[in-house]
Formats: C-alpha cells, structure tokens, sequence
C-alpha cells in the first residue's frame, strides 16, 4: 500500500465513521427541515 | 330566511345558530353569533361552500352548515356601519411598566428572583403572525405561510438577549374550546403547563375577531401582554387603535408591533417580561356587563363561578375561565372540576333560568356576551379602516382564480406551469449544469487516481461507489430546489387556501374536506411535512384518510428516479413522461380514496370552515430560508445516508461470501441475497437482482435507488430492462412504501399498526399497477 492509498483510505474511513455518528445522532430527529415533533426540542412534550 | 338562502352582496343579520356540538361552538366561537352581521361574497365554482363576510373577515363554510343558519335580510341604509364620535384622549394606564405606574401600586408581590425561568406561551388566531413574532423574538428561522394552520406543533426558544427565558410558539386557536388536534396543543399547554406569561398576539386588522381569544386568556388569570400585530398595514389603510383606551378596558398592556417589520417588538420584550417577573395578573377578569340585556349572563356566571369555586381551585382551573366553560357545556373542565350530582343540578337550573331570561341557548349567550364586550372595546378604541389594499388587492385576484369558471382552469394551468417549469426549462437545465460539472470532477479525480497508481479496490470504492452514488444522486439537487421554490411561493402567497375553499366540493366526492388539499398539495414537497400538517383537520377519520393518501403525491426524493429512467430510456420525452407519473399518481389517490370511502373509511368528511386570508407577497427572506433548509437537508442526505448506502452496496456486490474481490457480481454477496427475492419481482418485469437492491434500499431513502444502480451498474442501465420494463420500474417506485421518514411520521401519527399496513399496501398496490402496466404493454407488442 502506497502512502496516497493510506492518505485515501483514511478518508474514506473518516468520511463513513462521520456519516455514521451523524445519522446516529439525528435518529429520530426532524426531517426535511420540519419539526416532527419528535426530537430532542419537543420529545415527551406532545 | 336561511343563511344559505341569501343572495351574493346581500346583507344580513344572524338570529339563530342552528346545528349541535364542536361545529357549532366552532361557528358561535368563529363569531357567527346571533345578532353578527354577514354579507355573502361569492360561492365556490362548483357552487359550495360559499364566501362570507363577518366582523371584518372572509370566512368560508358550506351550505348545509349555512341552511342551519337562521338570518334576516338588512336593507342598504341598516347596513351602514355607523362610526360612534371618539371620546377624548386618555392617560396611558402603563401597565406591564415600571417606573411611576409600578411605584402607584406597593401591594404587587415581589419580582420574581432572576434565577427563576420566565416562560412564555405566544397565544393567537390562526394566521396572525404568531411564528413571525416567534421567529423576531428568538431569531430562530421557523417556516412561515399565508394560510391558517402552517404551525402545528409547539416550537421553543430564548428570547434574544435574556438567556433566562422560553418562549413557546403554538399552534393557533380561535378560542379556548378546542375543535382540532393543534387547538388541543395549545390549549393544554396554557392550562397544565401554566406559563409564567402569555403574549397573544391579536391581528389589527381583524381585531374583533380576534380579541374573542384574548376574552378567554384574561380568563385564564395568567399574566399577559397583549401585542397589536400588523398595525402598519391598519393604519396604511386609514385605521387607527387608541391603545391606552384598549389598555383600560382589556386590563392588561396593549402593544401595537409590526412583526413583520421587526417594530415595536423590544418594547413588546419589556412589557412581557415585566409582567412575569412582577406576575402582574389581568386587572380585570369580569368582562360581563349586569345591564347586557337584564344582566342574565352576568348572574349565571357569578353565580356559577361561587357554586364552583373550590372544585376549580382543586382542579388548578382559573374559577371565571372554569365557569364559563361549564355554561358552555365543556366536556373536558366538567370532568377536571368533578362536580356532585347536587352541584350539576344547580349548574343545570342557572343556566336553564339564564337561557330562559336571554333568550339564547347556553353557548350562544356566553358568545354573544362576549362580543357584546368586544363590540364596547372596538366601539371606544378603534377607527376602523377603509378596505385595505390588501384586500382590493386580493378581491380582484380573486376575480380569475376563483371565479366561477376560471378558477380551476387557472388551478390546473398554474400546477402545470410550476411542473413544466420545474422539469422542462428552470430545473432540468440546471441539473444538466450540474451533472455535466459532477461528470468532470469525477473524470479528473478518476485520471488522477490512475496516474497516481491507487489501490485497485480503494480506486473501485471511491469510483464506482462513492463518485456514482453520491454524484448521482447530488445532480438533482437543483430539480429538487425549483419544485419547493414554487410550492413556497404557492403556499406563502395564500393561494392555497384558496385551492381549498374551491376544491371542497369536488373532494367531498371521494371522502374528503377541502381543507385536505393543503397536506395533499405539500405531499408534492416531502411525505414528512405533509403527515404532520394532517393535524389541522378537526375530524379522525379525515386525519387517518388524509394521512393515508399522501403517499399518492409524487415527493421530491422520487424525483431523481423519474428523471433518472426518463432521460435513459424515454429521451426527448422527460418532461412528459414526470407530468405523467404526477398525474398517475394524483389518479391513484383518487381511485383509492373511493375505495377507502366505501370501506374502512365510510361517512362523510367534516364540515368546512376555513378562514380566507389576503393575498400577499411571498417574502424573500422566507422563501430563500425555505430552500436553504431544503437544500441543506437534501445535502446531508446525500452525504450521510447515501455516502453509507453506496459504500455498503459497492461492498456487497464486489466481495463474495469469503470476502475475495469478484470479478463479476453476479457471484457475490449482494447477488445472493437480493435473488432471494427476484421471484417476486419478476413477474412485473424486474427480477433482475440489482433492480430488487435499488429499491429495497429505496426504503431509507428514495434518492437511494438512483445511487445504487448507478453503483450496481456503472451507468449501464440500459442492459437491464426493456422500454416497458423501465415504464413498470417508474410506476412501481411511484406507488411503492414511503420512505422510512415518512413512515415514522405515519407511525407517530397513527401508530404502529397503520404505519406498518401502510408499507404493506402502497407495495402491493405499487406490484399491482406495475403488473398492469405490464400486462396492457405486452397486449400492445411490448416486451
């Protein structure tokens, strides 16, 4: 493996590990920018 | 004479509300009261409902409901209203203000120590700007529109610049008897979660109409703020509001703002926080007057409100607030107050003597004593305006788009126009722009990574997976952008509540009321949305029918799909082929709504009542922030869910069981297990095992199926399917499960039975229809 490999597969693994967390995060969470009333704002308040 | 029965510019005055239950406390509380005036506007094009004038405003209903109506006609000259002379100038009264006022009255109780939170509850009609105040006082970005019932959900945030605050935007209400699931929220909040102070925000120029909630507020004893919304465009227009008259008689401070122009609001900040820290209480909250026709009500009220007391302070229920709403009738404060069977009898005797006395039933006289008041403090207070521009303005619109026979005409053109717009000139040639951009910076990373010499399989990944999913699917974001740029500017203008009014009739046919157009037409935008607006409609079955029929209108994220197959295997044709798919779809929902009217959802939709609002012009800020958000959410689709998406399904058809890189994908993991359910597929034509992926993984996210075919067959679409098995492939994804957002907010609004016999049969109608299509395209020679 080439250092550019490495370099790329870094990435990759960041840019996956990153996508990862975030829709970890946002599970639940409002979609297409409107509140549904189940996020962390408004949950259990309904 | 019936209300029905009078004719278009005539005048008239109520003298009995017929009809029974929520709708009629709905209309009395609407002020469709004995003794309101109303003039007939117009009738919807297919001749229901029809267009009324009262207390100032549009109001629409049908005309079953307006034969329940008792009216008597008024002649030109009883018609004129008569301006009272004003009375000279009064002393600001300065409530909800420090200085020499606050110093006048040394009983108040202590402030309320900094540490404690000040919460707010901001309280109004439908429609009066309530989340544009919200947004001024938060600077938060909350969508706003111009028709009732764009917020349906409670939304909180911290007052600019005084940390120790919330503010919670509700859903609005025409009064404190709750008629829809939204009223409830609102409601409920103001009732159990007792908010420090409420800021209710009253339209200036529909004031009469709207200080009828204000009445029950004061009722609540809760501290309050009364903000006199819109006040530039009352007095643009001639009108003007004494508000240090309005202060004295409504007993708690009056601030006139202009939210939309960010005036008046600091001010507004100031009185609303003075009045929580200091808890500063209505002045007044015996809004009743002894001599309104023989003081009846006011006795009734008095004498229930001692009958009632202690249960009220047990229950926690402001004691005037609960013995109103007991002469109303209200189910739910009976029930808090647990009345004994004595007590309800000597509830029953007052109010039978009171309506005997005044000669209306219960609910009537309380509305009626409550506009007698309104009707005091418009009288003193208010110069009422000329017609606005505004409203000449939208009554000439109106003219063509709802007119008789042009406003559906001018329906269908306007829909065709933003569809031909979007997929034929603004928003294809952009995508064109974008995909030819993408196709570069792809081509030069690919000539990049070659020349560097990367790893076969990292080179793979990154090109076959991540560039083609993610690109794909990123191409169509300026699609995506233009179809919600026109659907704002539509749902911003107030045009769509128009659609509504004219659109009753004809959806009364298949089950529905017109005001679940509104839903439907935002199910255009995203599924999500449009589930959670459903909570506007006041009846359950509606909700329920509503809900499960958004799925018909073609959401955004389908997008990609259609002009994916479109441009590969229909060239030339895009445009027509993605206004036919809208059109299928839009049929589908009609087909299935009659089924759904016949079945499991038998009876007849709700009655409509819908207020009309002006026409206005869509701001700039608003519909730049709308597309913003969108297209921010849109991105982060495409780099978090397809990003992972593409990288698992390049994994999968490029590894084996053992996890050696294949040659040919036909052996690998992915070909496994999506042949499992090929025979399913096949028989509408798309057995073949990369076409099950791509629309299985279309559940997470619809924009998913694009990326993983263009993963799974490295733009070669076109080995795969015939020209009919492409056309059964759109129809299938047209119809087939919502995405998995969607489907939580099925779940959420209707639980997990629906959500799931939802998913179950939008695919077996989806398998169905592409099997038709099928079957009709094999009979004509295809194959």
């Amino acid at each position: 493996m080439s250092i550019v490999d490495i370099v790329l597969l870094t990435l990759i693994i960041s840019a996956v590990a990153g996508a990862g967390v975030h829709c970890f995060r946002n599970r639940g969470k409002c979609s297409c920018s409107e509140c549904c009333g189940d996020c962390s704002q408004c949950h259990g308040k309904m | 004479m019936t209300l029905k029965e009078l004719q278009i510019g005539k005048k008239a005055v109520i003298t009995e509300v017929g009809g029974e239950g929520a709708l009629r406390q709905h209309f009395l509380d609407m002020g469709v009261i004995p003794g309101a005036e109303v003039k007939v506007v117009k009738y919807a094009p297919l001749g229901d409902p029809m267009e009324l004038l009262i207390h100032g405003y549009s109001l629409s209903l049908r005309l079953a409901d307006a034969a329940e109506i008792k009216v008597e006609e008024l002649s030109k000259e009883e018609g004129a209203v008569k301006e009272k002379p004003r009375k000279k100038k009064r002393e600001h009264p300065g409530l909800g203000e420090g200085g020499r006022f606050h110093e006048a009255h040394p009983e108040k109780p202590e402030p309320l120590p900094d540490s404690v939170k000040l919460t707010f509850a901001l309280v109004g009609n439908q429609n009066s700007g309530k989340t544009t105040l919200f947004n001024r006082l938060t600077g938060s970005n909350q969508h706003v529109g111009n028709f009732p019932g764009v917020t349906v959900d409670r939304k909180d945030g911290p007052i600019k610049g005084c940390p120790n605050t919330r503010v919670t935007d509700l859903p609005g209400i025409y009064s404190m008897s709750p008629y829809t699931a939204e009223e409830v929220v609102s409601r409920s909040f103001v009732l159990d979660e007792k908010p420090r102070g409420i800021i209710n925000i009253v339209d200036a120029t529909n004031i009469e109409r709207n200080l009828y909630l204000t009445m029950q507020l004061i009722e609540m004893d809760v501290p309050m703020v009364v903000a006199l919304n819109m006040m530039d465009e009352l007095t643009a227009n001639g009108g003007s509001v004494d508000i240090n008259e309005m202060e004295a008689m409504l007993g708690v401070p009056v601030v006139p703002i202009s939210a939309a122009k960010n005036s008046g609001v600091d001010e507004l900040i100031d009185h609303a926080e003075h009045v929580a820290r200091y808890q500063e209480k209505p002045e007044r909250q015996d809004l009743c007057d002894e001599k309104d026709s023989g003081g009846a009500v006011h006795r009734c009220l008095h004498g229930i409100a001692c009958l009632i007391e202690d249960h009220a302070t047990r229950a926690g229920l402001p004691v005037r607030f609960a013995a109103s709403k007991v002469i109303e009738g209200d189910e739910l404060v009976m029930k808090q107050l647990c009345l004994e069977q004595n007590e309800i009898d000597a509830v029953d005797h007052i109010v039978a003597q009171m309506e005997k006395e005044r000669g209306l039933d219960r609910s009537a006289a309380i509305a009626d004593m409550r506009f007698a008041f309104i009707h005091k403090v418009c009288t003193e207070t208010v110069k009422r305006p000329h017609e606005s521009k505004e409203h000449i303005r939208s009554r000439k619109i109106d003219k063509v788009l709802t007119g008789r026979f042009t406003a559906i005409p001018s329906f269908i053109a306007i829909m065709a126009l933003v569809f031909w717009l979007t997929f034929g000139v603004i928003g294809a040639g952009l995508q064109g722009l974008m995909e030819k951009g993408i196709d570069k910076l792809i081509a030069l990373a690919d000539g990049a990574m070659k020349r560097a010499g990367v790893n076969e399989v990292i080179h793979s990944l990154l090109v076959k997976g991540i560039f083609a999913g993610v690109g794909s699917v990123l191409s169509f974001l300026p699609i995506i952008v233009t179809l919600f740029f026109f659907l704002s500017l539509l749902e911003d203008s107030g045009y769509i509540a128009r659609v509504a009014f004219f659109m009753d009739k004809a959806l009364r046919k298949i089950g529905l009321s017109g005001r679940s157009i509104v839903p439907l037409l935002i199910g255009f935008g995203c599924t999500v949305p449009a589930v959670m607006s459903t909570r506007t409609l006041p009846s359950e079955r509606d909700r329920k029918m509503t809900i499960l029929l958004t799925p018909f209108m073609s959401c955004t994220a389908k997008l990609p799909i259609y002009a994916f197959f479109a441009a590969a295997f229909f060239p030339g044709k895009s445009a027509g082929i993605l206004i036919g798919l809208y059109l299928l779809g839009i049929l589908s929902g009609i087909f299935v709504a009659c089924i759904y009217k016949v079945t499991v959802f038998k009876g007849e939709a709700v009655p409509f009542v819908m207020e009309l609002p002006n026409y206005r012009m869509p701001a700039a800020k608003n519909v730049g922030q709308l597309l913003w958000d969108k297209a921010k959410d849109f991105l982060q689709r495409a780099f978090s869910v397809i990003l992972i998406a593409s990288v698992v399904i390049w994994f999968l058809q490029s590894f084996d069981m053992n996890l050696h890189m294949v040659e040919d994908s036909e052996k690998s993991i992915l070909a496994a297990a999506a042949g499992l359910l090929s025979p399913l597929f096949a028989p509408i034509g798309l057995g073949d095992w990369r076409i099950v992926t791509s629309l299985i993984s279309g559940f997470m996210a619809k924009e998913s199926v694009v990326s993983t075919l263009e993963v799974l067959f490295s733009g070669d679409v076109g080995s795969a399917l015939t020209t009919l098995g492409a056309a059964c492939l759109l129809v299938f994804s047209l119809l087939y499960t919502p995405c998995v957002a969607a489907i939580a907010a099925v779940k959420r609004e209707l639980g997990k039975k629906w959500a799931l016999t939802l998913i179950i049969w939008q695919c077996a109608i989806a398998w169905g229809a592409a099997l038709a299509v099928r079957l009709i395209g094999m009979a004509f020679g295809g194959v």
